[in-house]
């Protein structure tokens, strides 16, 4: 007899996302079904506004990804007008895309992801001189982990415990039999939770220093940078340079260690060790060095065929969306989708909490579009990024990640996993903070020549234009498409990293890379699925971003009619 | 009653409605300073001393006392509607307090999805006993728009299906106050732009009671902290502006106590990003900077741990604490008069002109035909 | 020929009207010009720093809107109060579709409207309009001063302000209506002087001179 779970709202991640799924008998997952129940409509306000302003209304797709598709809407307009904007403004976005992922991650690791990994309760049994040992098992040098402040946090929570309002860690999974930390290590992944907290907002800074706040900033144009006179300041600079260096010892003595400790303590837990069921992946290119050359490559892997890593073919990419709450008759490449809202609402059924409206799988049931490349589905994010740097042999990313495999004795295999989705995340992070100090330096040597910082965008009313921009987004590949008509949007189109990740079953019944990653996996106790929260939380999330802006293509408003009851 | 004697009442009050919640902590504050060796004489002489520091008069010690024993006890239920979680990236930013700090000490963060452990079915759980143990006297925030258009169906959470106006409309009832907080929960932000298709709106147009509007998009984590705390504080909610926004944070315009002001009396402007003017730090009105039609403390508070804010990057204002900025504002590359106005892709000036010339063709061919007209005969 | 007694001489504007008509004309030159600076500043800077040129011209501005808005106030009072009901008068072909009908069609060569005060119909109705625009005009004028000068007469004015700026949507909306209305100003003047000009050579009278003079010339016939 199978029985279906229901997990309203996600937690930890951004924006509204439902998950359901089928467990039998044994509470093995059989069927799963991923779900946004939230719908913008950010790209029918789009329509007739300038292209100067697209990047910051789009920027507003996400707030925590928040200078993503700021950049890749503005970038999306400079390649429709035909431009090439000063070197300087490309390095400047490049420090400010470096400096949002050293925070994105950070806050996804610790902030969202980290309570599924650490078991907050255990850590209060923890001998805190036994922690401070335990941490130097994963690094020579830890940080916020000797045995006095490990005391300290120790105590700080069990005057919070003790108080018996938990506030936000209340009613959580804790004490579940996949939490696979020692007390000790508990404790000290703890301690980095709370040091997260403080480095987090420094990496915040680094942003705000370039782009004037953060979250979203506020200083790129069609056509550059504005931010010129904290370039110009060596003092700015070094104010850069220097939280730069606070938020990069962390990742280093922290997140890194951590990775290393949750891969040595969860190893051999099955719950982690699969999830990654999709086996195509795809990325962007990113960061941008001196002479053009880019840290990160572009490039789709299929069938998990590492030597057979290709170029991405724009063309190959449609968006389907039979079970999406849409209207469509067949798969729509990006350039010619359409986005007619179909509201179908929810089906009533029992489930492990008794009687509650659920999702119609074999109906309409996601805001979210189902992208497909080839047909196929595809996953995107760090471990995508990752692989494909890899697979084309990427000098850096090959050494970071055999040095990792060979520290915690993984094979490559271990990659291809949940556990292997998390690490991977933190690699990513690693590298694009150390090796983003060459961008620094590219910048410094560029400045002592050319100040230049914008040009100004040339743009012909009467002229029709099209264009698009693709990166890498702390969450996978991104990329924005766009006409220009009588000088205004005429269409506007964002095929984002968690659309990717997280559509529902396409027309062909093939699911998408969340609801893959659940089927096979065993739960504890339905009523409390951590597994199924753990796996989910290692793609990281965005549902604002992944619903919207799909196309509005000479659709007046009158066609988007949703049905009242829901039929 | 002289206003000590007022204000002294005022205080006893709070602390009577503080004193009605349930204990957080079963260790009483006095236990735990014996604990560290701290006596009820030396809390009292400290109690003496902040009193003094106040400026208030010696009775007030006992009551400083009190609050100091009764502290950090208001519930906090922080709920997520249309939004894009910016605001709760901005709040975890915060320096004053740090979130940490906020958490543990101050507020009992009761519900917020961003942050919470809780997923699905339990976090459900979570909200709905807040929402009943502490009827009445919770805070709560809330982030992003409500969808009204057909019932709201644009937005459900939770096991159960609950469109986002339905759950608002509940937990507005029983809030000691609310906070609408950024400009989505405000006045419907981005979503509610023309034309739209969400039927999105602020807070306060789908609830009956009223409502604390932090604009800002997202508001900075000190506008947003700094309103809690100033509930926490004080225990009442601050003096308000025409938009329902807090004085101490909205009460200037940005322009007012704008760094390049002196820059915008002396009539330097910077003509196009990245120029001179630019690298000079002129003012950023004719590059769209909307600084003097919106109230806000960026210029003084900045973001960030005072890092930065948009004119100091080089970038105008866009006017994100306003109501309906992203139509009124816009475009945030032009001034006021020069924006594109919306369906007719003309400025105003430019209408203004075309009815002029059209004005000045009618009076050419009225002048002209006069002279043809026959003389007027009496 | 007849030359006995062609024309009168006949007083229609006080010299108060004149006053005001030409005080009125000078702050609405001077609030156009300035206030389109002040909407998109076109002058280069000077070399130096000190020399305020935005707080000059909105100093010039300042001082044309407090102009406007004092006459606006005393032309209303003295449209009621006035001894000479000659502006009053008008009201009584307002009233009349007859006027209007005369009126308009003497706008198209036919015909001549025998007026019962010194303004024919639709130049009354334009007039009342155009005040009226100027009353929106200064009360938006005055909420922006308002929001810059925090201390004395933009103290005092500060409840009602945040007020209207509330009742309008906002600061923006505020200053792009106050912007909006300019146009209706420029739009204005330049219909008016050509009527001026034109009704006085069309019905042979004194129309350009009499806001000057104050004096028209009518024959004596065509004055009741």
């Amino acid at each position: 007899m199978s029985k279906r779970v229901v997990i309203d709202p996600i937690t930890r991640i951004e924006g509204h996302l439902r998950i359901e799924v089928e467990v039998d008998e044994n509470n093995v997952i059989s069927k799963a079904w991923s779900s946004s129940t939230l719908w913008r409509g950010i790209e029918v306000i789009l329509k007739g506004r300038t292209p100067m302003d697209v990047g910051l209304i789009v920027q507003r797709i996400c707030g925590v990804c928040t200078y993503s598709h700021y950049r890749c809407g503005t970038e999306a307009v400079e390649n429709a007008l035909g431009m090439t904007i000063p070197l300087n403004a490309k390095y400047l976005r490049s420090l400010m895309q470096t400096s949002l992922f050293m925070h994105d991650h950070i806050v996804h690791f610790y902030h969202l992801h980290g309570l599924d990994w650490v078991d907050v309760v255990s850590a209060l049994s923890a001998d805190p001189a036994k922690a401070a040992q335990v941490a130097l098992k994963y690094t020579d040098n830890p940080i916020a982990a000797g045995e006095g402040d490990l005391r300290a946090v120790q105590e700080r929570i069990k005057g919070f415990v003790d108080t018996g309002k938990l506030g936000p860690f209340a009613n959580a999974y804790w004490g579940n039999g996949t939490y696979k930390f020692t007390p000790e290590q508990n404790l000290v992944a703890l301690s980095h939770y709370l040091k997260a907290l403080e480095v987090q907002r420094i990496a915040a800074e680094m942003m705000a220093i370039f782009g004037g706040k953060s979250p979203h900033p506020q200083s790129i144009v069609v056509g550059g940078v504005t931010s010129v006179r904290d370039m110009l300041s060596p003092a700015r600079l070094q104010e850069w340079k220097q939280k730069h260096a606070i938020v990069t010892d962390f990742i280093v003595r922290g997140y890194q260690a951590d990775i290393v400790m949750a891969a040595e303590a969860f190893g051999a837990e099955p719950s982690v060790l699969g999830g990654v069921n999709v086996k195509n992946f795809m990325a962007s290119q990113e960061f941008v060095l001196a002479n053009g050359e880019h840290l990160f490559d572009q490039g789709v892997i299929m069938n998990g065929d590492l030597a057979g890593v290709s170029d991405i073919n724009p063309d190959w990419i449609a968006e389907d969306v039979t079970h999406a709450w849409y209207s469509a008759d067949a798969p729509q490449h990006p350039y010619d989708g359409t986005t007619i809202p179909n509201y179908t609402g929810f089906v009533e059924r029992d489930t492990v909490y008794g009687k509650l409206p659920t999702l119609d799988g074999d109906g309409k049931y996601s805001w979210v579009k189902s992208p497909r490349y080839k047909g196929e589905p595809v996953e995107v994010g760090p471990l995508a990024c990752l692989l494909v740097s890899y697979a084309r042999g990427n000098q850096i990313v090959v050494d970071t990640v055999n040095g990792l495999l060979a520290r915690t004795g993984l094979p490559i295999e271990a990659l291809f996993t949940t556990l292997g989705r998390t690490a991977a995340r933190m690699l990513q992070t690693l590298i694009a903070a150390q090796e983003g100090l060459k961008t620094f330096d590219a910048l410094i040597t560029n400045i002592q020549s050319d100040e230049t910082t914008y040009i100004k965008p040339d743009m012909d009313p009467n002229k029709e234009y099209i264009g698009h921009a693709m990166m890498e987004a702390p969450r996978g590949s991104l990329s924005h498409w766009l006409r220009i008509k009588n000088g205004v949007i005429e269409n506007y189109q964002a095929v984002v990293p968690t659309t990717w990740n997280a559509g529902p079953i396409d027309a062909n019944g093939k699911m998408g890379p969340y609801e893959a990653s659940l089927i096979g996996l065993k739960l504890e106790d339905p009523t409390k699925p951590l597994e199924v929260i753990r796996i989910i939380h290692s793609f990281d999330p965005c549902m604002a971003c992944s619903v919207h802006v799909m196309d509005f293509k000479g659709q007046e408003l009158s066609e988007f009619r949703v049905s009242p009851n829901g039929q | 009653m002289d206003t000590h004697a007022a204000l002294y009442e005022q205080g006893k009050a709070r602390l009577d409605a503080l004193r009605q919640f349930a204990p957080r902590q079963q260790q009483s504050l006095i236990e735990k300073m014996q604990q560290h060796g701290i006596s009820r004489r030396d809390f009292m002489k400290w109690s003496a001393m902040v009193t003094g520091m106040l400026a208030l008069p010696l009775p007030f010690s006992n009551l400083v006392a009190q609050a100091a024993e009764l502290a950090d006890r208001v519930p906090l239920i922080w709920l997520h509607m249309a939004e894009c979680t910016g605001c709760s990236e901005s709040l975890i930013r915060t320096d004053t307090p740090n979130l940490d700090s906020l958490i543990f000490d101050h507020i009992s963060l009761e519900y917020h999805e961003t942050l919470m452990a809780a997923s699905g079915w339990q976090a459900e759980e979570n909200l709905e006993h807040a929402l009943e143990t502490y009827k009445g006297r919770y805070l709560l925030a809330v982030e992003g728009a409500i969808p009204t258009a057909n019932n709201g169906s644009f937005l459900t959470v939770g096991c159960k299906g609950h469109t986002g106006l339905e759950i608002i409309k509940h937990a507005a009832e029983g809030a000691a106050a609310i906070i609408s907080v950024g400009t989505c929960a405000a006045f419907g932000g981005v979503q509610a732009a023309y034309p739209n298709p969400t039927g999105a709106k602020g807070v306060y147009e789908v609830v009956s009671k009223p409502v604390i509007n932090l604009g800002g998009c997202p508001p900075s984590e000190k506008n947003i902290v700094g309103t809690l705390m100033y509930f926490i504080m004080f225990g009442k909610l601050p003096a308000l502006d025409m938009f329902n926004r807090p004085k101490w944070a909205y009460g200037a315009r940005v322009h007012d106590n704008c760094e390049r002001r002196g820059r915008f009396d002396a009539g330097e402007f910077v003509e196009e990003f990245g120029d001179h003017g630019a690298k000079e730090g002129y003012c950023l009105y004719k590059v769209g900077c909307k600084g003097p039609y919106t109230y806000n403390n960026c210029p003084t508070e900045r973001f960030n741990h005072h890092t930065s804010w948009p004119v100091l990057a080089g970038h105008g204002c866009m006017g994100c604490s306003e109501p309906n900025f992203w139509d009124d504002m816009a475009d945030f590359e032009k001034p006021l008069g020069r924006q594109l106005l919306h369906g007719l892709d003309a400025t105003a000036d430019t209408i203004g002109a075309v009815i002029l010339g059209a004005t000045v063709v009618g009076i050419g061919a009225h002048a002209v035909a006069s002279l043809f007209a026959k003389p007027l005969e009496e | 020929m007849d030359h006995s007694a062609t024309r009168i001489r006949t007083l229609v504007f006080s010299p108060a009207i004149r006053i005001f008509h030409w005080l009125r004309a000078l702050s609405i030159l001077v609030l156009v010009v300035t206030g389109f600076y002040i909407s998109w500043p076109f002058l280069v800077t000077p070399d130096s720093s000190d020399v305020l040129v935005q707080g000059w011209i909105r100093f010039a501005h300042l001082m044309g809107g407090f102009l406007l808005t004092a006459i606006t106030l005393v032309r209303f009072y003295l449209y009621f109060f006035s001894r000479s009901d000659i502006e009053r008068r008008s009201f009584r072909d307002v009233m009349s579709i007859k006027s209007w009908i005369t009126q308009l069609k003497s706008y198209l060569w036919m015909g001549h409207l025998h007026k019962a005060g010194v303004y024919g119909p639709l130049q009354f109705v334009t007039y009342i309009a155009i005040s009226l625009v100027a009353v929106v005009i200064c009360i938006t004028g005055l909420v922006l001063y308002a929001n810059v000068y925090h201390e004395g007469l933009g103290g005092m004015l500060w409840g009602s302000a945040a007020w209207i700026t509330a009742q309008m949507g906002g600061l923006a909306q505020l200053r792009i209506w106050h912007h909006y209305l300019t146009w209706a100003f420029v739009i204005f003047v330049v219909i008016h002087v050509y009527m001026a000009v034109w009704s006085g050579i069309r019905f042979k009278h004194n129309s350009v001179d009499s806001i000057v003079s104050g004096y028209d010339y009518p024959k004596p016939d065509s004055h009741h």
